[in-house]
């Protein structure tokens, strides 16, 4: 008996050398989920900056887009969560690359972003006169006048003056805003005209008196005289007139830009026009006739008086030719749409 | 002295051992849920923060997304199939996301459009341990026009 004094405590110590074991393990196990979670925090962290770095550079697009666009701009935020962000300039849509860094830990985020020079505006003027209009896009007037029939309006309406004249009326889907971006294009057609004589733009034959433009020329195209438009092919390309225009006959999927220092009339022009039609006027762009016209594009004017017109807003044939258009019609007013893309797909 | 401590001791053991155990059980079937709430979750919002469409069917505890691949559109659904959570591939075959679930529910219903939020909470139980898990996510490509 005397030899087993001291046993419990070999037990006791037996135990407790237990228990440390098992502390041990729940302090290891601690240890392990505090890491985790701090680099569940630090990812989302990086992820955030790296956000950051594209929103930053969405703010600073407007003034690369009216800078020179083959310059990349870069911007480096040292301070930790830190991001460093560039945006280049590739194959007509600016791409943007942000890299975020919290602790140890990088994410990355791209973006594209697509300009459209009038902002989504499908109707761009200084007081517009309409009727029977259906608008996809929105419309931006300083003076705007319903002058008869229902117009429908998806998008948002910017105006300071509005009017709604008897048996007249409209609807908007968006927004209404008081305040607008005030109509001020000013193109310079001495300077285009220098530009289509030194580049050998085509100058169509006359015919009575007008330059008779149908598709089966090569752009770009200079009229020096009134043009009437009637387009017997496909065409995509622009069209500087000295005087006014009158389009009369449109070919599917054709992409014109139109820069006329006279009126444009659309008089004659009925159906649907599929493809693009950029317009701009330094006088006016009127249509008057009870048979709907259907087309894709924007149009703007100091004066715009339309009747029947359904129109989409579309900027593809202004962006196809964005080397040969007045530099005035893609700084109208840029706005930008982002496609945010997914940097590591998992499917 | 040791043999009264030792005494002490093994009847403390005694007592809280058993309460201990299943208290570790309980906690290990919590920490499980949180871990299938915690996975399916963060694979929904990855999966949905880059959609371009997105279809909310509440009732049915089901989604239907767009994603872009290889260029062009492709269709996903997320639901709930008996306790699991799918995710359907637009190959036609689907890949579990989590297990273990009891409930999604979602909202807004219908399509979302630019500038939704769309809430998630899911509700995943194991062993009678049930986790509620909320999160949301506005998908940044909703209604963007592509040229």
């Amino acid at each position: 008996m005397k030899n087993e004094q001291g046993a419990a405590l070999v037990w006791l110590l037996y135990i407790l050398l237990l228990f440390s074991l098992l502390g041990a393990s729940l302090l290891k196990l601690a240890v392990i989920n505090f890491r985790v979670s701090g680099h569940l925090v630090a990812a989302e962290q990086a992820q955030y900056a790296a956000e950051a770095g594209i929103d930053l550079a969405e703010a600073v697009l407007p003034s690369l887009w009216q800078q020179n666009l083959s310059t990349e701009w870069q911007y480096e935020h040292a301070e930790d969560p830190a991001f460093s962000v560039s945006v280049s300039w590739q194959e007509g849509v600016f791409k943007i690359i942000s890299q975020g860094r919290a602790k140890h830990l990088t994410q990355s985020a791209e973006v594209l972003a697509y300009v459209q020079p009038v902002g989504r505006q499908a109707l761009y003027t200084n007081r517009a006169e309409l009727a029977g209009m259906e608008i996809q896009g929105h419309l931006n007037a300083k003076e705007l006048v319903f002058t008869q029939g229902e117009s429908l309006i998806t998008g948002d309406l910017r105006t300071n003056l509005l009017t709604v004249e008897e048996g007249a009326a409209y609807n908007c889907t968006g927004n209404i805003h008081a305040v607008i971006k005030p109509y001020d294009l000013n193109i310079n057609f001495a300077e285009l005209q220098e530009k289509a004589y030194f580049y050998d733009w085509h100058i169509p034959d006359l015919v009575d008196g007008f330059c008779l433009i149908d598709g089966l020329q090569t752009g770009p195209i200079y009229a020096p005289v009134s043009a009437k438009i009637s387009l017997k092919a496909p065409w995509e390309g622009l069209i500087v007139a000295a005087k006014d225009v009158f389009i009369n006959e449109w070919a599917s999927d054709s992409q014109v830009v139109i820069v006329a220092a006279g009126d444009v009339i659309l008089d004659n022009a009925v159906g649907f026009w599929p493809g693009s039609l950029f317009i701009y006027s330094a006088g006016s762009i009127s249509r008057h006739n009870a048979a709907r016209l259907q087309i894709n594009g924007c149009l703007l004017s100091p004066l715009l008086q339309l009747q029947n017109i359904s129109i989409t807003y579309n900027d593809l044939a202004i962006l196809r030719q964005q080397s040969a258009v007045p530099r005035e019609l893609l700084l109208a007013d840029p706005s930008f749409t982002l496609e945010w893309l997914e940097v590591s797909p998992r499917r | 002295m040791a043999a009264a401590l030792l005494v002490v001791v093994l009847t403390a053991v005694v007592t809280i051992m058993p309460w201990g155990g299943k208290s570790w059980l309980q906690n290990a079937a919590a920490a499980e849920a949180q871990q299938h709430a915690r996975l399916a979750m963060e694979e929904m919002v990855n999966e949905l923060k880059y959609a371009y469409r997105i279809e909310v069917d509440g009732e049915r505890q089901r989604l239907t997304y767009y994603k872009k691949r290889s260029g062009s559109l492709r269709r996903y659904q997320i639901y709930v199939s008996g306790r699991q959570l799918l995710l359907g591939l637009p190959e036609g075959t689907a890949v579990p996301l989590a297990n273990h679930i009891e409930t999604l529910f979602l909202a807004p219903n219908g399509q979302l459009q630019r500038g939704d939020v769309l809430s998630m909470t899911l509700e995943v139980s194991i062993a009678s341990q049930t986790i509620t898990l909320r999160s949301a996510v506005a998908a940044k490509n909703i209604a963007v026009v592509v040229p």
